[in-house]
């Protein structure tokens, strides 16, 4: 007998048995769906941070603010564009 | 990779090569994928169940990890290979890297798990499953190329690019992979020539 006979014989086909529907059901479950929700998650972002400037371009704000300076108010700007960045990942996540 | 809520438009049964289904899947067809997983599936689990010592629990878990690489990195795929011996390469590291996270150099023998073809007659069926145990008793690099080279019928080349290990090295796995299968079977009555 040889060695390398016998290993070939050793092949069989896998018949799939509702395999391929547990793998699209995990990509359905486990992956998040990107495209869209990204998209969307993306302009939301703008959108805040956009606003966010005008917030504090006004003059309320101004007011409010009026004794810190453009630096700081920008680190403000910052900070919201974080918050709405980590809101809408919550957002996609979920 | 676009979500799957996108289906394609299922224009007939007709088999597909494979650079259609990538590109369709990789454009967000999820009827396209799900037609590149039946079509290999048998590939990946068959390399997995020979390399996991026929465990068929771990290999269903494997194989269903190697697909879902496959879904989140086929847009990435470059046509430079063929799908099998990306798949092959795919899965070789999915297997490295799990038995890697279990710690252990020999995998467990679980002969009686995969059922053997209903006609082999008992002789040969001992014979397969000495055959089973003398695979599982190698370790993971000689298993690996011992399958891939013997089992696959992949060139030896294929298998080191699978394995990414160099060529030379791969030919030093078969060898002592074969004279420990040789070893082992003859202890356990089998005289096999390499």
């Amino acid at each position: 007998m040889k060695l390398d006979d016998l290993l070939k014989d050793m092949r069989q086909e896998i018949p799939d048995n509702g395999f391929t529907d547990r793998v699209m059901t995990r990509i359905e479950e486990d992956l998040p769906a990107w495209d869209l929700d990204h998209v969307t998650s993306f302009f939301v972002e703008i959108g805040i941070f956009i606003f966010g400037v005008f917030a504090l371009k006004s003059s309320l704000i101004q007011t409010i603010f009026t004794h810190l300076d453009l630096s700081t108010m920008g680190l403000f700007a910052l900070g919201g564009l974080l918050i709405a960045a980590l809101i809408s990942q919550d957002m996609v996540l979920e | 990779m676009n979500s799957l809520s996108k289906v394609s438009d299922a224009s007939g049964t007709s088999p597909l090569a494979d650079e259609q289904l990538i590109r369709r899947a990789a454009s967000g067809d999820a009827e396209a994928f799900r037609r590149l997983v039946t079509k290999h599936q048998s590939q990946v689990r068959g390399l997995l169940l020979r390399l996991t010592g026929f465990d068929p629990q771990r290999t269903d878990e494997l194989a269903q990890d190697v697909f879902l690489t496959m879904y989140e990195t086929l847009s990435s795929f470059r046509f430079e290979s063929s799908l099998s011996t990306w798949l092959y390469r795919l899965t070789s590291r999915h297997f490295v890297d799990d038995q890697r996270r279990r710690k252990s150099r020999i995998v467990e023998v679980s002969i009686e798990t995969t059922p053997e073809p209903i006609h082999c007659d008992t002789e040969r069926l001992d014979l397969r499953k000495s055959l089973r145990a003398a695979l599982a008793q190698l370790k993971d690099e000689e298993r690996m190329a011992i399958v891939l080279t013997g089992m696959e019928e992949l060139t030896f080349v294929e298998a080191a690019e699978a394995m990414g290990v160099p060529l030379g090295t791969l030919k030093t796995h078969v060898l002592r992979g074969k004279e420990h299968m040789k070893t082992f079977l003859r202890q356990n009555g089998y005289e096999v020539e390499l």
